[in-house]
């Protein structure tokens, strides 16, 4: 039976707190996030108005920033729905106070993704065609049918499990503003925690956690033959479905660590989000990066061993040429950097760098700024002889110095990662997002910039994919209402399950847990 | 021989007249496929004999003009089959074609293409280090495996039976999926609103002509099958001063180029060692081409064109 | 017995169109009179017989046999007559042809033509259903604009059990709503 409102518990009245208080930081982010999802729509507008020839898009690069978008988003979304199903599952008793929180970053990152085909319709006026004439023959309609299909899913699968919550806020907000009465009285569908409706709810669970993951999964695989079904050497990849999974699942859970330090820290939440939940996922990102990075390595050792002619193009471009610094980025600080990041906590001989001289942080990081100060001076300063332009290797010198003041850094840092292991965890999360997303754009971009036929006689600009401030407006609109779906939905729902992470024997669902529920949750600390 | 086309339609033109008189749908010709196990040639040609005489055509009616088939009449539904029994087929002669984009203006011209686009376009291609350069005009290839065709998510683009894939303008919904999906590049966009010229839009709207064209939708070469109603080659393939471009039904085994030379269509992919272009693809292109031997005219300069053109022809 | 009547109606089937020469002379072609016959294997024998002014037939007269294709006229063979004043020539299995023209004499002044074709071809017409598995693509079933059974069976079973699911989860959230 819920408890009445004063029978909350010190940390539940944090959390409950988080639903109401709101500062001049909330109201202050809430504005920033309106404005400038307001200059996306202005710059969608202008798109409306004059047609995609405002992006950087031209024929020979049809899809660009938007699709990557799309593909970014719909990975995020993994997370939630996958990650939740699976531990929900195996029992895992440490996802009680994040699966939440996984399974709405599933419902926000799912509604950008889905806008962003259709904000790459050169006619969204036609909408309407995909139903009147939609052939089932084309991967659009699979998306299209998956995604829905998905989005339905994943929107049951957020709510069901909120619906004992939602009788807790009923009861709580009995005072409370008009539409937060109604809307909780309408959601919680009568729930009092009976026995009847407790068992109910437990089968509704069993079934969507199993179902949920197939779906999920297929959902990404057929994000991945909008790519694969066509004959581009890059894309025309049988590994593209299980590839687009991994890398997912990765940037998704790398975005769970990202919300969870953000609420821990926004919400006050430290006494449902420990370091040992921070601990776990770690050990998740990394289980899913050297996945990732088992697919990337398997995705392109094999064309690239062989060297076809077909593919020589975008692999060169991508290993050494004009992609070669975003591929790189990618799969260093995208992939090994965070894993290190990760794993720095449990690794011993850490605090010993500091011992180091050029390692302290003070020495080192002085001379990493004057450095990098002085490398982006010097192309300014240095006159452009032909002799020093000439060199392949004094072009590539700054590059090389960049990458080497990084590892510098890296390691100056380390120990004191190793000292924040939060820390340590949102960096590598949020480097494994920036990553993710370039990577989406170097897996679209450089394929189109090698078709099988030349890219001849295209218009001036028309040989080079540029995205335009129009395009860049719109991403940055599609991360802010992300953010913004995000925060809007943490302040209508307890953004922590409090029913699931209530101690043995007061949960009202504890027989839900196939495990069984015993052994409390290992890593929550005692309330 | 000393006979020229034109007089050669006229001969026919009446016999035509006289012959088909009998049948159904005056003046409609219908064609005949000769198999085994068929009853008869038709009855109908009655034996007709006009010893010694000259037949002045102008005398005889329906002598209108050049074209004595009048083709069945196809309703030109969006989704419309095409010509019956048919299968378009284009011939390309590399060891002709002398780069001079003839064929890529006058389709230009012909369908009031949008800026920026050509649907046939003319590339240099160097296939290795120690090849010849040499020009290679592309246009749609028609593919009867269409990968453009699969991926449509609406049916604007489809596969007609007499080979051609036809593009609905006024359907498409901008996804692009074709244009990525299309390995030779044949497929153009109109990211912006095309310019419409007086000319442009005294055109009736049709598809077969590709006329009207509309911003946020794809569209490409359709082989001409406006004009080939009207019995004419396709613009690119009459335009070329080479007679490198030959076009013509592969059902009747027969190309023919802008200089009126008609030959058989398997006869001259055989003794010429005709290829498709990516055929490893399994596309099944409906345009051959002959390769680039004993060339005649002038290779394009060995330093091949910037990709980058600086504006469009 | 198909045979058999294909034998009967091989038929002699003549159309001439003549020119009036404008010098007659001893072996100067006058008139052409082409001929078609078919045979029992499906083909058809095309005989062009060239006669002088007189009726003689004309030896050694060059003669081009020529089909009338869409964009223009194909020449078949090109033969000269043996002593009876004959050319012949056979069109192939399978062979789509509209007419037949037979041209005779240096400057083609002598002409005949035939008309071939009262049938129309019996085009592959693709309709919505189980036809679109046969057809004139490699692919057809992914090639077509209609509805392919088979996919949407397959396509009917995944998404209808999923949304079936659904459908007894919500049932379930009903019960939910009704236990007291």
């Amino acid at each position: 039976m819920p408890r009445r409102p004063d029978q909350f518990s010190p940390r539940e009245r944090v959390l409950l707190a988080s639903l109401t208080e709101a500062g001049p930081g909330f109201y202050a982010l809430v504005g920033v996030l309106l404005a400038v999802i307001a200059w996306g729509i202005i710059a969608y507008t202008v798109q409306l108005r004059y047609g995609l020839g405002v992006t950087g898009l031209r024929d020979n690069f049809m899809w660009g920033v938007y699709i990557t978008n799309f593909v970014f988003f719909i990975g995020v979304s993994h997370v939630g729905a996958l990650m939740s199903a699976i531990l929900r599952i195996t029992g895992a008793e440490w996802r009680r106070s994040v699966t939440r929180m996984a399974e709405a970053i599933t419902f926000a990152s799912l509604l950008m993704g889905a806008l962003m085909p259709f904000v790459d319709m050169g006619r969204p006026d036609r909408i309407l065609n995909l139903l009147l004439h939609g052939r089932l023959q084309s991967p659009v309609l699979w998306d299209i049918l998956s995604i829905s299909t998905y989005l339905t899913g994943s929107t049951l699968f957020l709510y069901v499990p909120m619906i004992p919550d939602i009788a807790l806020l009923r009861d709580r907000f009995a005072e409370g503003p008009a539409w937060r009465r109604r809307l909780y009285t309408l959601l919680a569908l009568g729930w009092k925690g009976t026995e009847v409706q407790r068992h109910h709810l437990e089968r509704i669970m069993g079934i969507m956690a199993i179902i949920i993951i197939p779906i999920a999964i297929s959902v990404h695989t057929v994000v991945s033959w909008i790519f694969g079904m066509t004959l581009r050497a890059g894309w025309n990849s049988t590994v593209f479905g299980p590839y687009f999974v991994s890398g997912a699942l990765f940037s998704g859970a790398a975005a769970v660590v990202t919300a969870m330090a953000a609420f821990r820290w926004a919400y006050h939440l430290e006494e449902y989000i420990t370091e040992a939940h921070f601990r776990r996922m770690g050990y998740l990102v990394i289980t899913l990066g050297m996945i990732y990075a088992y697919f990337t390595f398997a995705e392109y050792i094999t064309p690239a061993y062989k060297m076809a002619t077909a593919e020589r193009g975008y692999l060169t471009a991508v290993f050494s040429g004009q992609f070669a610094r975003l591929f790189w980025f990618t799969q260093v600080g995208g992939v090994l950097l965070p894993l290190l990041l990760l794993t720095v906590p449990r690794i011993s001989w850490v605090p010993r760098l500091q011992r180091v001289l050029f390692l302290r942080p003070v020495p080192a990081l002085a001379t990493i700024a004057t450095s990098v100060a002085v490398l982006l001076a010097l192309p300014a300063v240095l006159p452009r002889t032909a002799a020093l332009g000439g060199f392949d290797v004094i072009r590539q010198l700054p590059v090389w110095i960049i990458g080497a003041l990084g590892g510098w850094l890296f390691l100056t840092l380390l120990p004191v990662f190793r000292q924040r292991p939060i820390a340590a965890a949102v960096v590598a999360s949020l480097l494994v997002n920036i990553a993710a997303w370039l990577k989406r754009f170097v897996i679209i971009v450089p394929t189109l910039q090698f078709p099988f036929l030349p890219i001849q006689r295209a218009p001036a600009g028309w040989a080079i994919y540029q995205p335009t401030w129009v395009e860049l407006s719109i991403t940055a609109a599609a991360v802010a209402g992300f953010v913004l779906i995000y925060l809007l939905f943490s302040k209508v729902f307890p953004i922590v399950s409090i029913w699931e992470t209530r101690e043995e024997g007061h949960r009202p669902g504890a027989a839900l847990s196939p495990a069984g529920g015993h052994g409390g949750v290992a890593d929550a600390p005692a309330p | 021989m000393g006979l020229t086309r034109r007089s050669f339609l006229k001969i026919l033109a009446a016999g035509t007249a006289a012959a088909a008189a009998p049948l159904a749908g005056g003046g409609l010709v219908r064609r005949f496929r000769i198999r085994p196990g068929s009853p008869n040639l038709p009855a109908f040609v009655a034996s007709r004999e006009t010893p010694g005489t000259v037949v002045h055509l102008s005398g005889l009616p329906n002598s209108g003009g050049d074209v004595a088939v009048a083709y069945a009449a196809e309703p030109n539904t969006r989704t419309g089959p095409g010509e019956a029994g048919r299968r378009w087929v284009m011939v390309i002669d590399l060891a002709r074609c002398d780069g001079c984009r003839e064929c890529t203006r006058a389709c230009t011209a012909m369908h009031f293409v949008p800026p920026g686009q050509e649907w046939i376009r003319v590339y240099e291609m160097k296939d290795h280090e120690e090849a010849a350069p040499y020009w290679f005009p592309r246009p749609c290839m028609q593919c009867d495996n269409a990968p453009c065709v699969k991926v449509c998510p609406v049916s604007a683009a489809w596969k007609r039976e007499d080979g051609i894939v036809m593009q609905d303008t006024s359907r498409c919904i901008g996804c692009r999926f074709c244009i990525a999906a299309c390995p030779y590049g044949a497929r153009s966009f109109n990211w912006v609103e095309p310019p419409h010229t007086p000319e442009e839009l005294a055109k009736p709207d049709d598809i077969e002509w590709n006329f009207r064209h509309r911003k946020g939708t794809t569209e490409k070469c359709i082989f001409c099958p406006g004009l080939i109603k009207q019995g004419k080659l396709p613009a690119c393939a009459d335009a070329c001063p080479m007679g490198a471009i030959y076009f013509g039904d592969q059902v009747e085994d027969a190309v023919t180029n802008s200089q009126g030379e008609t030959v058989r269509f398997s006869e001259l992919i055989k003794e010429n060692a005709g290829y498709r272009s990516l055929e490893e693809l399994g596309t099944e292109p409906r345009v051959y081409y002959l390769p680039p031997r004993k060339r005649i005219y002038p290779a394009p300069p060995a330093e091949p064109e910037p990709a980058t053109m600086g504006g469009h022809r | 017995m198909r045979r058999l009547r294909s034998l009967l109606f091989c038929g002699l089937f003549v159309v001439a169109l003549a020119a009036m020469p404008t010098r007659v002379e001893g072996a100067e072609p006058a008139r052409v009179v082409l001929q078609t016959q078919s045979a029992p294997d499906g083909s058809a024998r095309l005989t062009a017989t060239v006669v002088d002014s007189r009726g003689a037939p004309v030896a050694e007269s060059p003669v081009t046999f020529k089909a009338r294709t869409t964009f223009g006229w194909l020449t078949l063979a090109e033969t000269t007559t043996g002593a009876d004043g004959k050319a012949r020539t056979i069109l192939a299995v399978a062979t789509v042809v509209e007419e037949i023209a037979v041209e005779v004499g240096g400057e083609g002044t002598v002409r005949a033509a035939i008309l071939l074709g009262a049938r129309r071809t019996s085009a592959p017409r693709i309709r919505p259903g189980w036809d679109v598995l046969r057809g004139v693509s490699p692919q057809p079933g992914f090639i077509s604009p209609y509805l392919v059974p088979l996919q949407v069976i397959l396509f009917g079973m995944i998404l209808g059990g999923i949304w079936a699911t659904y459908g007894y989860v919500a049932w379930f959230l009903l019960r939910i709503r009704g236990a007291r």
